[in-house]
Order: structure tokens, then sequence, then C-alpha cells
């Protein structure tokens, strides 16, 4: 018998689902895992382990969270994160927006040079680049402080590409209409080029923000006093305390995320659009 | 005063000539026509008129004032585009005040950004929109916003590229007759840039037809329409187009005639420098070629279109391809037939085949 198209749509469409679904579980696995071991007490936890456990909670231990909130540590390493976090998307943002205009917006000689310089950054890691840094910071005694933290990520390749697919959008109609009207370059950067940009410009400061908060490699090096602790170093030392206390590490970790999370869900549809919007123009 | 005079401008894209020593003038209050194919360098020169392309040789005026280095913000004009380049984020009514406040020289207080405003949307019928944003209009009223924003700078000379082209056909129509309206009401120079004849006809006091970056002839509608300068505007302006035969000039006894594989022409124009074997091309409109068995062309119908009020014949006559404009009234036709074509000879317009020059 023929088969139906509408079954064998069907049939495919299941397919996917159950390919999402076992990714699903693949990426949420240790994200689970990490819930378990920090609502389950310690030491009860660890026995589950040896007697092949493990995978439920042992012993409830809601009250790990509230520790977690009124530790001092915690409370400054989020804070701190969250200057150098907002430092680092406000200065991006502007390094980017001026980049990308000059890049599409105005002649000069080497502009293709420089725009390949400026992406090419994109393909060194951070640690290529990290020893030399750390001794220029440190030449510079910018160790433990807002400026040796943020210093580096002022400027990124990837808002700059970014924004000037962004620019690249904006039709040239619309260019020569405000030249006539009598836009000078700010103007027409910030009245009309930035406004029509904007779900672009949206999910870059949501990349921009999650990038930065997530930064472990620097932060570690460019910082050895507690109290310059981000809070994505200042994790490593809530996990190093007594056995009893193991799971304090992960509600830390937990909690440490939640902003990250708040932002996702408040700008997932702008952050989709944007990141579309660069590649499919229109 | 508000005249544009190209002297002898030419613009250069990377060793690609895109206007030829274009000499033209148009007249203050004048609805000029630039007309031509696409690609012939019309736009290049109202983009030279707007600032937005510079001009590689040559002098171009605005009024009395050469305006090859004044930046395109400080000539007083005003351009719409064919995309209309309307600000996607801001209302109407911010689009249309926008060069009253982006640019120093032309800021006014706001009773009197505000009095422009309302004058120019009422103009145009805009009143009710001004607070909408021209993503929820039609492409009709956004070109009435391009146009609106264009007057509320009170310029001395609009500029307009294609601008009725993402119109659909009634529209297009219609917004042909309130832009005529426009120029009456306004009194200023119109430069209309367009490769649609019928805008030109029905539009212009004048119709300057550009090709291949050169001005091939300036006149009224009329004037281009009945006397063709050269072989391209002939064929160019028209629809459907001029036929073109081409053969050798020979003296039949009464005068000169034209001998062309189909047949024979005769013309009823004097022509001078046109001696007994020279190479001809004899042009002339579907409607002066009449069906009749004492005519002196061949003609084979190979199609047969119908448009209601009129029928095209469309077929060959020696080497040549002929249409033939009739009344839908004429007596029936059938393809494959074979026919005589008597042509008007009053109508006959004649070239040179070298220069393609009107020899007349």
């Amino acid at each position: 018998m023929a088969s139906n198209p509408r079954s064998t749509r069907r049939a495919a469409d299941l397919g996917w689902y159950v390919l999402l679904t076992v990714l699903s579980l693949v990426i949420l696995f240790p994200i689970y895992t990490t819930f378990i071991r920090a609502i389950s007490s310690p030491v009860p936890y660890l026995n589950s382990i040896k007697s092949g456990g493990g995978l439920t909670p042992v012993e409830l231990d809601w009250g790990v969270f509230w520790r977690v909130i009124k530790e001092p540590g915690f409370y400054r390493a989020m804070l701190l994160s969250a200057g150098t976090s907002t430092i680092i998307v406000a200065a991006q943002l502007l390094t980017s927006v001026l980049a990308a205009y000059a890049l599409v917006f105005i002649d000069f000689r080497g502009k293709k040079l420089a725009f390949a310089l400026l992406v090419g950054t994109l393909l060194l890691p951070i640690e290529v680049t990290l020893i030399a840094n750390i001794e220029t910071v440190r030449d510079l005694s910018l160790f433990n402080s807002l400026v040796g933290l943020t210093a580096p990520f002022l400027a990124w390749g990837f808002g700059i590409f970014l924004l000037r697919q962004a620019f690249l959008g904006v039709p040239s109609e619309l260019r020569d209409a405000a030249e006539l009207d009598g836009y000078g370059h700010l103007r027409f950067l910030f009245r009309v080029a930035v406004p029509i940009s904007r779900p672009i410009i949206g999910s870059f400061v949501l990349i921009s923000f999650l990038a930065a908060w997530n930064q472990y490699v620097w932060p570690r090096f460019a910082a050895d006093e507690e109290s310059w602790q981000t809070i994505q170093v200042a994790l490593r030392t809530f996990g190093q305390r007594e056995v009893d206390q193991l799971n304090f590490g992960f509600a830390a970790a937990i909690l440490s995320a939640l902003p990250l999370v708040a932002l996702l869900i408040i700008f997932q549809r702008q952050l989709i659009r944007g990141l579309t919007a660069g590649a499919v123009k229109g | 005063m508000s005249s544009v005079v190209f002297d002898h401008v030419s613009k250069v894209f990377d060793g690609t000539v895109a206007v030829d020593g274009l000499d033209l003038t148009i007249h203050d209050q004048e609805f000029m026509v630039l007309l031509g194919p696409s690609g012939c360098g019309k736009t290049t020169a109202l983009r030279m008129i707007a600032g937005l392309e510079t001009v590689t040789s040559g002098t171009l005026s605005i009024g009395d004032r050469v305006v090859n280095d004044i930046p395109a913000s400080d000539r007083d004009i005003a351009m719409v585009f064919q995309s209309y380049a309307l600000y996607p984020h801001m209302t109407v009514r911010k689009n249309i005040e926008s060069p009253l406040v982006a640019h120093r020289g032309r800021r006014v207080d706001a009773a009197e950004r505000e009095r422009r405003v309302r004058e120019a949307a009422d103009i145009l019928g805009l009143g009710d929109y001004l607070e909408r944003k021209p993503g929820a209009l039609s492409g009709g009223q956004r070109q009435r916003v391009a146009l609106a924003r264009a007057i509320v700078r009170r310029p001395e000379v609009f500029l307009m590229d294609e601008p009725l082209s993402n119109l659909d056909a009634k529209l297009r129509t219609q917004t042909r007759t309130e832009i005529v309206e426009l120029h009456r009401r306004l009194g200023s120079t119109f430069v209309y840039v367009t490769h649609d004849q019928v805008e030109a006809m029905t539009m212009a006091t004048r119709v300057a037809v550009i090709a291949n970056g050169r001005l091939q002839q300036t006149g009224t509608p009329d004037e281009v329409y009945r006397r063709p300068a050269n072989l391209f505007v002939a064929t160019f302006i028209g629809s459907p187009p001029m036929n073109v035969i081409r053969g050798v000039a020979r003296d039949n006894g009464a005068g000169l005639e034209l001998a062309a594989a189909a047949g024979t022409l005769t013309w009823s124009t004097p022509v001078s420098a046109v001696g007994i074997g020279s190479e001809l091309v004899a042009a002339i409109r579907p409607e002066h070629l009449h069906v009749d068995p004492a005519g002196t062309l061949d003609f084979t119908v190979r199609a047969i279109e119908q448009l209601g009020h009129e029928r095209h014949l469309l077929g060959r006559s020696g080497d040549a391809d002929v249409v033939v404009r009739q009344s839908s009234a004429d007596a029936p036709i059938a393809i494959g037939e074979s026919l005589r074509l008597r042509p008007d000879p009053a109508e006959v317009h004649l070239f040179d085949p070298a220069t393609e020059a009107r020899v007349d």
C-alpha cells in the first residue's frame, strides 16, 4: 500500500522530536546532577553514590541556598561580576557601533584589511594572549582593579562583525535620504542606523553579557586578592569546603546562573530574531 | 530662480562612463522628465543634481550657483526615491519633519514646523496618518509621505527617481495625476527620472531622452514623438515601437523611393543629402501602415494581438519584423495570411544607417 503523505510527515516529525528530546537530555543532565548535589545533604549523598545511587536527591537540604545568599563572599563576587560585565557590555556596545559604522558607511583606505584584522582576532583564543596581557596588566600595576579585569574586553571582534551585518542591512536609499535631510554622521548613526538595528543590538547585548559574566580564565589570573574575585572564580573556592558542606559550591553555582537565566527568558525572542536577522537580510 | 544647467557634465565610475558630456538646461518651473532604458545614466544625472554623486568633469549649476562642490544637504533640492526611503522607526509626522529637524540651516521653531507638516499632510491627504509608522501604511500612502517630506523643505527643485515603479498599475495612474497636480500647485522645478514612456509623455513639459550616457533629444513629449531626432528615439518612444525598414534610395521616375527587401516605400517630406544609391533606414509607426491590396510592401501575418479597442498584427516584411496597428472593427485577418501594406508617405521618418541621425 502506498504511504500516505500525511503519515510520512508525522513520522518525520516524530523522528525530530525524539532527536531533540535526546539532545535536551544530554544537555540538561549536568544541570540536573548539579541540582541534585546542591539539595542533598553531602555525607548521605556520598554514601548513596557508593551504593550505586546518586541520580536522586538524598536528605533534602534546601537551607543551603539561604546559607549561600548570606555568605558575604558570594554577595561581593556577584556584585563584582555584575559591575565588570556591565562595563564590558557598555564598552563593547560603544566600540562595536562606532567601528561598524566606519566599516559600513565611511570610505577609507585599508577598510577591508581593517575589517579582516578585527574579525581575525576572533581566531585567537584568550589563552594565546594570556601571558602577554597578564604581564602588561602587571607592569601597569592594574592587578586587582576594575580596569585590569575589564580592559582586554572593551572591544570584541564579534560585536563589530554582528553590527556591521546589521548596518549593511540599512537600505542605501535611506542613507541617501538622510544625507539630503542633513543628518551628519553621528546623528545618522544614533537617530537612524542604531534604532533600525535595535533587534540585532539587543541580541548582541545579551550575548556580550553572557560572555562577560562567564569569564573565568582572565579574572582568575588578573586578580589574586579574594576581594577581587568575580563569581566564576569565587565558585572554585566555594567548592573547597569541609566534606559536610560540599553542597555549598553546587548551590552557589546554581544561584550564580540565575541572572543569566532571567535575562535569557526575558530576551529569548529578541536573541533568536537578532541572530537570524544578521544572517538573512530583511 | 531655479533652473538646473548641465554644462558638458560627465561622470565616470572606475573607468566606466555613466554620463558622457551632458549639455542640458532645465528651465525654472519646468517638469523635465529624464527618459531612457535602465543603465542609461539618467539616475546618475539626477543623483548629481542631488549631490549624491560627484561630478567628474563639467559644470553643474542650480539657479545661478555652481554646485559641483556643494554638499547634498546644502543644495536647495528635495528628492523622492523609488523605495520611498522612509525612516521605518519614526512616525509619519517625524518622517515629514525630518528635513526641518536634521539640518541646522533649515531648522524652524516648533509652531512653524507644525504648520508646515500640517500643510504638506493636507496637500497629500495624510492628516489622519501622522502618528502611524510607515509599516502600517499602504505603498501609495508611503509614497505620499515621501512626497510630503520633500514638500516640507520648500525646495527650488524636486528630484524624483522612478517614484511610481513600486506601485500597482491603478495607483500609478492616480499618483501620476497627483504629481502633475502638485507641480502645478507648487510652481517649482521638477526633474523626474523614469524608463516608462507613458509617464514621460503624460507628465512632462519637456522630455530629455538619454541612452548610453548621452543625451539623444530634448523636446516636448509631442516633439519627441512626432519628430524623433535619431533612430534610438524613434524606436524607444511609442508602443508598439516604430517599424524599422532598411533599404537603398533609387529614382522611380517621379522622385526618390526606398527599395527594401519587401517592396518600396515613398515619403512626402523633402529630404536633403540623400542621393541615388544611398543606404537609408525608414521608420514608421504601426498605425501608419495600412492593409491595402494596392500597397507597396509584402507582409505575412504571424500573430494577432487583440486589445479590445484595437489589434496588432505581428509579422514579417522581407527581413524586418513589422507590427501593424488596426482598429478592431477592420476586416478580420487570419494568421499566415499574406497581405500588402501601404505606408503613409507623410509619416515616414528617414535616418542615416551609419550615424542613425535623422536625415530630413
